[in-house]
C-alpha cells in the first residue's frame, strides 16, 4: 500500500526532477500537441463567439479540410459529366434556399439538373457492361485529371470551405434562427456525421500523407554559442530573480496589488501556478542531493551546473507568470476601482513589476539557452505548427478587437435578434465565420495531417478540444490557446510520469476530461470566459 | 378601513429589517425596512429601476442580500433558498411569466401541488414527525414502487390533487384551457395560469410581481376580483408589485414606495398618494 | 370517421388520466403488442431476429432510457454508451462470479441497479452545470467508463482477450430448471441468453421486457415524478419556487435513465451480441441512441420506438433493397452513406420538426380524427 502511494504521489516528481533535460522534452512536445488542440479549439470559439452555435462539426471540419488539400495534391480526376452534375446540384440548393421566388424556381430546376446528371452518370457506370462503357462512353467517362501542387491547392482548398460554409448557412443555419442552443448543437452532430460521410466517399477513406514541404525532424540548433563571461553573468542575474520571488509576497507593491485586485479581478491559479514552478525549481536543485539511486551525490560541475539552470529556469518562468498576471490584475482592478469610486486610488509603483519581470525573464533566458547547449531535442515540424498557431492567433485577435466585421461578430454572438434590428445581416455574418473557421480547420488540417497523416481518427480531435474549451472558455481566443496548452501538457505529463509510476497506461485518453470535469465543478466558465448569469 | 378588515388583519408576518441588496458596484437595494402583516394586501409600488423586484427576490431566496435580515413567521435568516422558500409557504408569480410551456394548464397547476404530493407512506413517514425522519428514505423508495404502477395509493393521491386543482381552475375560470399547452395561450391566460399554480401550493404569502401589466381594464378587473377573493376566502396574506396607480390604491391595506432602492414612505394608501416625496418621485421636480 | 372521440365521455379523473384515453388508440395498441408477440409463429429466419427484431428491442430500451434524461428531464447525456456498459460488465460478473444460479430477469434488475448508482454518480455534476457543460461530463463518464473496462482485467474476469461472453442463462434461475427445487416451473423458464439460445426466446424476451418497461416509464412520467422532471427541463428556475429540489429530481432522472440504459446493455451481452468487448460500448452508441431520440421525438415513450426503428432499419434497407434496384456498394461506402443519410435526416428533423416522428404521428392522427372530410 505504501509502495503504491508512493508512486502515485511521490514517484513522478522524483521521475520529473531527476532528468530535467527529458522533462523538459515532454513539455516542450505537451506544448506542440496542446497547440494543435488550441488550433481546433480556436474553430470552435470563433463559431460560438459570432453565432452562439457550439459547432461540434469543427472536428470534422479539420477532417474535411485536410481530406480535399490532399486528395487535389494527389491528383483529382473529375469526371465532366460528374462535374457538372456536383456544380448543378450545389448551385442549386443553394439558390433553391435563397430568399427570392425567381432564384427558388431556377435553384430547383438546376438541382433536378444536377441529380438527373448524376443519375444518368451513375446509371450508366452501372447498367452499361463494361465494353460499351469503354467504347462509346466517351462522352459520359471523359473528364480532366489533374494535380495541384502545395501553393495551388491550399487556396483551392481555402475556397473550397469558404463555398461550405456558404452551404452550411443556407441549407442549415438560417432555418435555425431562433431555435435553442440544444437543438443547434445536435444539428452540428448531425452535421457531423453527414460531413464525415461525404468527405470519404469523395476522397476515399484510406489514410493519406501529407507533406507540406518541412521535415518532421530534429533541428540542430548546438551552433548557438555564448561566451563563457555572458552565461556567467545571466546565471547571477536568474539566481537574484529566483530568490526574490520567494520573498515577493513581502514587497508592499506586490500585497497591494493583490488587494486592489481582490474581489474585482480573480486571476485564477496564479499564486498555486507560480509557487509550483518556484517549488520545483528548488526541488529541481535539491533533488540530486537527496533522491535515492545511484545519483546521491552530484557529478561533477557539469551536472551540477545543468540543475542550476534547470531550477532557475523554472523559477523564472515563475515569476514572469506571476508578475504578468498580477499587472494584468492590478491595471484591471485599478480600472474598475477608479470607476466605482472615483480616482482616489493611490498610485503604485510599477517599477516592481517591471524589475521582477525582467529578472525572470532572463532567468527564461539563460535555461533556454543551457537547454538547447545540452542538445534538447526540438522537432522542427512541430516549431512551424506553434508559429503557424501564434500568428493565427494574433490574426484572430486583431480582427475581432478592431476591424468593423470583428464588431459585428461579437453584435452577432451576443444577440442574434438585436443584431438584426441594428441592420448587420446576420446570414452574411454567419457565412463569414464559418469561412473563417473552415480555414482555421484547413490550418489545424495541415498539421495534425502532416504530423500523422489525414484519417478518420482526425474527427475525434473534436472530442478533445471540448475540454479545452472548458478550461479556456468558451467564448475567448486567448482561452482557447492557454487552455489547449495545459491540456497538452498535462496529458503528456501524466502520461510519461503518472503512467509509468503507477504502471497504468493510456491515462491520455481521459485526463483531459477529468481535469475539465474538475473545472466544470468549481469554475464553469473556464479560466477567461464570462460568467453565466441567469436572470429569473 | 372597516371593521372586516380591520377584521382579519393580523400580526406581522414577515419583517424585513434594513435589507441592503449590491451586484458588484450597483446598489439595488439601500438599508429598507418594512412589516407585512398576516392576512393583509400590501403593495410595493415604485418608479421603474427602484429595486422592486429585487426586494421580491430577496424575500423569495433567490437573491442573498449583503446586509439586514428577514424574519418570516418568527424565524429570522438572511439567506434561503427558493425550494426552502416554497416549503415554508410563501409562492409566487413573475413579471415574465415562468410557466413550464412545454406542459398544459392542468399540468402547470398540477406542478404546484408537487410540494404536498406524497405517497402515503411519506406520508405517515411525517405524521410520525422527528420520530419518522430516519424511515423517510425508505418511505421514499416505497412510494416510487408505488408510482411505477401509476396504480392503487399512486393513483388515489394524483385524484386527490387533480380536484384540489380543478377547484382552483373553476376559481379562477379556465376551465376551458385545462388542455391547452401554455406555450399557446395570450398573455393575460398565462398570467391567470401562473397565479392558479401560485394558488395550488395552498401559500401562506403570496407575492405577486406586477400581475396586472399588459392587461386591458377589463382583465385588470378580473385579476383585481381573484386578487381579492383569494385574500378574503383563504386569508393569505398577499404581496404584490403593481405600476397602476387606479388598482393599488383600491385593493391594498398598505402601500411601500421605493425609490432608487430606498423606501420613501410606508402607509395606507392616502397617506402615502399625498406624500409630496412620493410625488416627487413620480412627477419629478416642479421649477 | 373511424378515429372519433366523440361519443368517448370521462367521467372521472381517473379515466382521464389514462394512458390511451380515446379507445381506438388503446385497441391499436394492444393490437400492435399481441401481433409482436405472435410474431415467431410467422417469422423462421435467423437472419431476421439478430438483424432486426432482437436490437430493435435493445435499441428501443437504451432510447426509452436515454428519452428519461433527455426528453423529460432536459438534460443532456453524451454517456449512454457508457451506462450500458457498466450495466452489460456488471451483469457479466453477477452471473459468472457472485449468482451464477439466478435468472437473467433477476441478474437484469442487479445489474441496472448498478447502472444507476453510476449514474448518479456522474449526474452531481448536472446541478451546477447544464447544456453542452453537462454534455461534457457525461462525455467524461464515457471516456473514463470505456478505459476502465479496457484497462482493469477483473471486469472481463482477466480473460486474455478482453472480451466477455455471454454464458447459457435461463429466465428464472438455476432453481427452476430441469433438477431444481421448483422444477415445476421449468415449463416457463426457458434459454434466454447466449448465443445458444434459439433466437426467438431472446427475442421474446426482449419484448416482454421492453414492454414493461415501456408501461412504468409511462406511469412514472405522467405522476409525479415525470411532472418534476419536466418542471425542470423547462425552466428550472421556476421549478425551484415551486418547491422542487432541483439536484434531487436531476439525480432521479439520472438513476431512472441509467438503470434502464444498464439493462438495455445487459441486453447487448446477453441477448443481442453474445460476445462484447468495449468497443460495442463506445462513443458512437451514444450518439446513436441520441439519434434515435431526437428522431424519434424527445419527451415520447412512442417516439423513442419509432427512433429505434428508424435508425435500425435503415442500414438493413441498404444492404438489402439496394442490390435489388442495381446499386451494389462496398462495405465501407454503405457505411459511408449510412452516416451521410443518418446526418442528413437529423438535420432534416431539427428544422422540420424538432419534436420528432412522435410528432408526425401525432400530426396523422389529428388529421385521421377528421378523415375522410377535409377540414
Amino acid at each position: 500500500m505504501l509502495d503504491f502511494l508512493y508512486n502515485l504521489v511521490v514517484a513522478p516528481w522524483v521521475g520529473m526532477l531527476t532528468d530535467p533535460l527529458f522533462l523538459g522534452e515532454v513539455v516542450i512536445g505537451g506544448v506542440l500537441a496542446g497547440v494543435m488542440y488550441a488550433l481546433v479549439a480556436l474553430g470552435f470559439v470563433l463559431i460560438y463567439k459570432a453565432s452562439g452555435v457550439f459547432n461540434f462539426a469543427q472536428g470534422v471540419m479539420v477532417l474535411f479540410a485536410a481530406l480535399s488539400l490532399v486528395g487535389l495534391m494527389e491528383g483529382v480526376q473529375v469526371n465532366y459529366v460528374a462535374l457538372v452534375a456536383i456544380v448543378l446540384a450545389v448551385t442549386g440548393i443553394v439558390l433553391w434556399s435563397g430568399e427570392m421566388a425567381l432564384g427558388r424556381g431556377i435553384g430547383r430546376a438546376l438541382f433536378a439538373g444536377g441529380v438527373a446528371v448524376g443519375a444518368v452518370k451513375l446509371g450508366a457506370g452501372v447498367l452499361l457492361p463494361r465494353g460499351i462503357m469503354l467504347g462509346a462512353a466517351g462522352l459520359i467517362g471523359a473528364g480532366i485529371s489533374f494535380k495541384l501542387p502545395l501553393w495551388g491547392a491550399v487556396p483551392a482548398t481555402i475556397l473550397i470551405m469558404v463555398a461550405l460554409a456558404f452551404v452550411i448557412e443556407r441549407v442549415i443555419l438560417r432555418y435555425m434562427v431562433n431555435q435553442e442552443q440544444i437543438i443547434l448543437f445536435m444539428a452540428t452532430i448531425g452535421l457531423t456525421f453527414f460531413l464525415e460521410g461525404f468527405g470519404e466517399t469523395v476522397w476515399g477513406s484510406n489514410v493519406k500523407k501529407l507533406d507540406i514541404g518541412i521535415p518532421d525532424a530534429r533541428l540542430d540548433l548546438s551552433k548557438l554559442a555564448l561566451p563563457g563571461a555572458a552565461v556567467a553573468a545571466i546565471f547571477a542575474a536568474a539566481a537574484l530573480a529566483s530568490v526574490a520571488l520567494m520573498f515577493a509576497w513581502r514587497v508592499r507593491a506586490v500585497r497591494s496589488a493583490i488587494d486592489t485586485s481582490k474581489g474585482l479581478v480573480q486571476p485564477p491559479l496564479i499564486g498555486p501556478a507560480s509557487l509550483f514552478f518556484g517549488m520545483a525549481g528548488l526541488a529541481c536543485f535539491l533533488a540530486r542531493f537527496f533522491v535515492a539511486g545511484d545519483a546521491a551525490f552530484v557529478k561533477g560541475k557539469a551536472e551540477a551546473t545543468a540543475m542550476l539552470f534547470a531550477s532557475l529556469s523554472w523559477f523564472g518562468l515563475a515569476l514572469v507568470a506571476t508578475v504578468a498576471l498580477l499587472a494584468l490584475a492590478t491595471w484591471r482592478g485599478r480600472r474598475e476601482a477608479a470607476e466605482d469610486h472615483g480616482a482616489d486610488v493611490a498610485p503604485l509603483h510599477y517599477g516592481w513589476f517591471v524589475a521582477l519581470g525582467v529578472a525572470g525573464a532572463v532567468a527564461v533566458a539563460a535555461g533556454i539557452v543551457w537547454a538547447v547547449r545540452s542538445g534538447i531535442l526540438i522537432n522542427g515540424f512541430e516549431l512551424f505548427a506553434a508559429a503557424m498557431a501564434a500568428i493565427l492567433v494574433i490574426v484572430l485577435a486583431v480582427f475581432f478587437q478592431k476591424t468593423r466585421v470583428g464588431r459585428a461578430l461579437r453584435a452577432v454572438a451576443d444577440d442574434h435578434a438585436a443584431a438584426l434590428s441594428v441592420g448587420i445581416s446576420l446570414r452574411g455574418i454567419w457565412v463569414i465565420v464559418w469561412a473563417v473557421a473552415g480555414i482555421v480547420a484547413l490550418a489545424a488540417g495541415i498539421i495534425w495531417g502532416g504530423k500523422s497523416g489525414v484519417q478518420f481518427s482526425l474527427s475525434l480531435i473534436a472530442l478533445k478540444a471540448l475540454p479545452v474549451l472548458i478550461l479556456g472558455g468558451f467564448t475567448s481566443v486567448p482561452g482557447a490557446i492557454i487552455g489547449g496548452l495545459i491540456i497538452g501538457v498535462g496529458e503528456k505529463l501524466a502520461e510519461v510520469y503518472w503512467g509509468t509510476a503507477i504502471g497504468i497506461d493510456a491515462i491520455e485518453n481521459w485526463f483531459a476530461y477529468a481535469l475539465a470535469l474538475v473545472f466544470l465543478l468549481f469554475r464553469p466558465q473556464g479560466l477567461f470566459g464570462e460568467k453565466i448569469i441567469e436572470r429569473v | 378601513m372597516s371593521e372586516a378588515q380591520h377584521r382579519r388583519i393580523g400580526d406581522t408576518v414577515l419583517k424585513v429589517d434594513n435589507i441592503s441588496l449590491r451586484f458588484g458596484g450597483v446598489r439595488a437595494i439601500t438599508g429598507v425596512s418594512f412589516e407585512i402583516r398576516q392576512g393583509e394586501i400590501f403593495s410595493i409600488i415604485g418608479p421603474n429601476g427602484a429595486g422592486k423586484t429585487s426586494m421580491l427576490n430577496v424575500i423569495n431566496g433567490f437573491y442573498h442580500p449583503q446586509e439586514g435580515t428577514i424574519s418570516y413567521k418568527g424565524t429570522v435568516r438572511r439567506r434561503m433558498r427558493p425550494h426552502e422558500a416554497a416549503a415554508t409557504g410563501i409562492a409566487r408569480t413573475f413579471q415574465n411569466v415562468a410557466l413550464f410551456r412545454g406542459m398544459t394548464t392542468l399540468d402547470n397547476i398540477m406542478t404546484g401541488r408537487l410540494l404536498r404530493m406524497h405517497g402515503p407512506a411519506m406520508r405517515g413517514a411525517k405524521r410520525l414527525g422527528t420520530l419518522g425522519v430516519p424511515f423517510r428514505p425508505l418511505a421514499a423508495a416505497i412510494d416510487f414502487v408505488f408510482d411505477l404502477a401509476f396504480w392503487g395509493p399512486a393513483q388515489h393521491e394524483e385524484i386527490r390533487h387533480r380536484e384540489v386543482v380543478e377547484r382552483i381552475i373553476d376559481f379562477l375560470e379556465i376551465q376551458a384551457i385545462r388542455k391547452t399547452p401554455v406555450g399557446r395561450l395570450p398573455y393575460g391566460l398565462q398570467k391567470r395560469v401562473e397565479l392558479g399554480r401560485a394558488l395550488a401550493m395552498e401559500p401562506d404569502l403570496l407575492l405577486l410581481d406586477e400581475p396586472m401589466a399588459g392587461m386591458n381594464v377589463e382583465e385588470k378587473e378580473d385579476m383585481s376580483r381573484f386578487v381579492l377573493d383569494v385574500n378574503d376566502e383563504f386569508g393569505t396574506t398577499i404581496a404584490l408589485i403593481e405600476h397602476d396607480m387606479g388598482v393599488v390604491m383600491d385593493i391594498s391595506d398598505r402601500v411601500v414606495v421605493l425609490d432608487y432602492g430606498r423606501k420613501i414612505a410606508d402607509g395606507k394608501p392616502d397617506e402615502v398618494r399625498r406624500n409630496p416625496d412620493v410625488i416627487k418621485a413620480y412627477l419629478g421636480e416642479a421649477h | 370517421m373511424f378515429y372519433r372521440e366523440a361519443g368517448q365521455f370521462k367521467s372521472s379523473y381517473a379515466a382521464d388520466q389514462a394512458i390511451f384515453p380515446i379507445a381506438q388508440d388503446r385497441v391499436f395498441v394492444i393490437a400492435i403488442i399481441v401481433a409482436a408477440f405472435a410474431l415467431p409463429l410467422v417469422i423462421t429466419n435467423n437472419y431476421w431476429y439478430t438483424a432486426v427484431l432482437i436490437p430493435l428491442m435493445v435499441y428501443s430500451m437504451a432510447a426509452l432510457g436515454l428519452n428519461i434524461l433527455v426528453g423529460y428531464c432536459g438534460q443532456i447525456s453524451l454517456g449512454t454508451g457508457a451506462f450500458m456498459a457498466v450495466g452489460g460488465y456488471s451483469a457479466f460478473k453477477f452471473t459468472t462470479v457472485y449468482f451464477p444460479d439466478l435468472g437473467l430477469v433477476f441478474i437484469y434488475i442487479l445489474s441496472g441497479g448498478v447502472a444507476a448508482l453510476v449514474g448518479v454518480v456522474f449526474g452531481i455534476p448536472s446541478l451546477r452545470i447544464k447544456g453542452f457543460y453537462l454534455a461534457v461530463a457525461t462525455l467524461a463518464a464515457q471516456f473514463f467508463l470505456q478505459w476502465l473496462f479496457n484497462k482493469v482485467p477483473w471486469f472481463a474476469n482477466f480473460s486474455s482477450a478482453g472480451t466477455i461472453e455471454a454464458p447459457p442463462r435461463t429466465l428464472l434461475g438455476r432453481i427452476a430448471e430441469k433438477g431444481g427445487t421448483l422444477e415445476i416451473l421449468s415449463v416457463i423458464n426457458p434459454l434466454v441468453a447466449s448465443p445458444r439460445a434459439p433466437p426467438e426466446n431472446r427475442y421474446l424476451f426482449g419484448l416482454a421486457l421492453v414492454v414493461v418497461f415501456a408501461l412504468i416509464v409511462k406511469n412514472l412520467v405522467r405522476g409525479r415524478m415525470g411532472r418534476s422532471w419536466m418542471a425542470i427541463r423547462d425552466m428550472d428556475v421556476a421549478a425551484q419556487l415551486i418547491g422542487i429540489r432541483p439536484l434531487q429530481t436531476k439525480l432521479s432522472a439520472f438513476a431512472v435513465s441509467s438503470f434502464v440504459c444498464g439493462v438495455a446493455g445487459a441486453m447487448v451481452l446477453f441477448q443481442y451480441l453474445g460476445a462484447v468487448e468495449t468497443a460495442a460500448y463506445s462513443i458512437n452508441e451514444s450518439f446513436l441512441v441520441l439519434f434515435m431520440v431526437i428522431i424519434g421525438g424527445l419527451g415520447s415513450v412512442m417516439g423513442s420506438f419509432l427512433g429505434a426503428g428508424f435508425i435500425v432499419l435503415v442500414p438493413i434497407f441498404l444492404v438489402n433493397v439496394l442490390p435489388g434496384i442495381g446499386i451494389t456498394l462496398d462495405v465501407a461506402t454503405r457505411k459511408h452513406i449510412e452516416q451521410m443519410l443518418f446526418g442528413g435526416l437529423m438535420i432534416f428533423f431539427l428544422i422540420v420538426e424538432p419534436h420528432g416522428l412522435a410528432r408526425f404521428w401525432q400530426i396523422a392522427k389529428e388529421k385521421l380524427r377528421l378523415w375522410p372530410f377535409p377540414h
